[in-house]
């Protein structure tokens, strides 16, 4: 009951030694995700990561269409969140709201262009057929850090996504796969390979240890829970193969804050690699 | 070396414009640009607030920020604009002293004035000094700018479209006057870690520099009342 009367004194109690509610020691450890791959047979490749209580569900499909006549041999990537009332009770079943479309948009933005996937792989015939990839990721439960698993469940289902190789028949106008090949599908190659790590920023007592700077502190991969008592969230993405950023966002953060954050998410990516 | 529009240094912002109270109907307004990229930001409250403005964090009932973002080119609004209805939000959120007006809502309308893409930071700008126009309590003031980083490594301040569609990354930050801490940055592209960090002590500068045009724009102001 002290939980709900004074949540942020609550926390801040156990932080201040460096416990997280959910049994983690230290503010910068991290809820280790499972991944399994592949269990839609519908889809052309999907995942599902389940972080702690965050489970989330990733499907890729892909589908033919007619390239842009300014760019006839760059291919579609589509990504789109949803946070159905399944994964908690704060999420109705009316249009998205601003929580979704933000999502939505940062995922977008980190795999926009040819970051992530040269799309220019996805040329069938230039000019008249390219691939459509249409990654649907939906959150079955909500329980904190979004963007770290929502990009995960992403980079795993395209991992293990495979299309049908087709030819482009100039008679009937149209795509069909070819049968004389033993390999009848071809995996996506992936130029890079984000990871998110999300930072809970929070203003910490004077004796937290890790990751501290002034009277602000940070903790990784905030819980649903652990977010009601967060000034903000800072995420940064990394890519896997190059050690490169390929994204910020978030805010409130002192400067050298930020520093030890951004070492400390790329010795995550480091460890989520392995996976 | 030449840029895109004829500027010579990388770190040179274009040409700063503010106006503030041009607005008869808001409790307060501003037009910031850069160059020819402004925003024009109409603030109105704090008023009555709705029921579903209330924060959702029970206790304290502070007061909502309310942004909405008009397209520069019409149509309706996107994810895009979505996404900077909730960063000019949240940078609102972070200065506004929204305790001094419980269970009240302070609206935040941001139209940008011309057909190339809002930028972002006049945005963040424009509302920041419409807010001092309504004269809403404020906790320190914000500034905020675009940085990109070419092909080739260089780091340019306060980008034109042309420089952002060549840029490998494009960075935007938020800085307030009051300390060391970044309020808000939006990164995307693919850049390092030194990169990041050369960008951000630049963006810090400009970020100096434009609170510094805030009081020239503001003492315009009030000399020109008396």
């Amino acid at each position: 009951s002290f939980k709900k009367l004074h949540p942020q004194e609550f926390h801040r109690r156990f932080l201040g030694k460096g416990v997280r509610p959910d049994g983690r020691e230290g503010l910068m450890s991290w809820r280790t995700p499972s991944i399994h791959r592949g269990s839609i047979t519908t889809c052309n490749g999907s995942a599902l990561v389940r972080m702690g209580g965050t489970t989330v569900i990733c499907g890729v499909k892909a589908e033919v269409a007619i390239p842009d006549t300014n760019h006839p041999t760059t291919g579609f990537l589509v990504p789109n969140v949803d946070f159905p009332p399944i994964a908690g009770s704060q999420f109705k079943p009316t249009a998205p709201g601003e929580f979704t479309q933000s999502i939505s948009e940062m995922i977008y933005r980190i795999v926009k262009g040819n970051n992530v996937l040269n799309l220019e792989s996805l040329c069938i015939e230039p000019g008249k057929a390219v691939w459509t990839l249409h990654v649907d990721i939906v959150f079955l439960n909500y329980e904190g850090n979004p963007l770290d698993s929502a990009l995960l469940a992403l980079t795993s289902a395209l991992a293990d996504t495979k299309l049908p190789r087709v030819i482009y028949s100039e008679v009937e106008g149209t795509v069909r796969a070819i049968e004389s090949f033993k390999e009848r599908s071809v995996s996506l190659e992936l130029k890079r390979i984000p990871f998110a790590a999300t930072f809970g920023i929070f203003e910490g007592p004077e004796n937290v240890e890790a990751g501290k700077a002034g009277s602000k502190a940070a903790m990784a991969d905030p819980t649903e829970e652990e977010e009601s008592v967060l000034l903000s969230t800072i995420t940064i993405v990394v890519d896997g193969k190059s050690e490169d950023l390929m994204g910020t966002f978030g805010g409130q953060v002192p400067l050298p804050l930020l520093d030890i954050c951004i070492s400390q998410a790329k010795k995550r990516t480091l460890e989520i690699k392995k996976l | 070396m030449k840029r895109s529009d004829g500027r010579t240094e990388l770190l040179q912002m274009r040409p700063l414009s503010a106006s503030v109270s041009l607005l008869s109907r808001s409790d307060g307004s501003a037009r910031f640009a850069f160059g020819g990229a402004g925003v024009v930001c109409g603030v109105f409250g704090p008023a009555e607030g709705r029921g579903r403005d209330a924060a959702a964090d029970g206790g304290s009932g502070l007061a909502a920020v309310r942004v909405s973002a008009g397209r520069g080119g019409g149509g309706a609004a996107g994810p895009g604009e979505r996404l900077a209805e909730l960063l000019v939000r949240r940078c609102c959120e972070r200065v506004v002293a929204r305790a001094l007006f419980p269970r009240a809502a302070v609206a935040v309308t941001l139209q940008p004035t011309a057909a190339a893409a809002a930028s972002l930071a006049a945005a963040v700008n424009a509302a920041c000094l419409a807010l001092l126009d309504a004269a809403v309590p404020l906790a320190a003031l914000l500034a905020a700018v675009h940085v990109a980083v070419a092909p080739d490594g260089a780091i340019c301040l306060d980008p034109d479209d042309a420089e952002v569609d060549a840029a490998t990354s494009v960075h935007t930050f938020v800085f307030n006057n009051a300390d060391d801490c970044l309020v808000e940055v939006v990164s995307e592209g693919i850049y390092s870690e030194a990169v990041f960090k050369q960008a951000t002590a630049v963006a810090k500068e400009a970020c100096s520099a434009i609170h510094a045009f805030y009081r020239q724009t503001f003492s315009q102001k009030l000399l020109s009342i008396n």
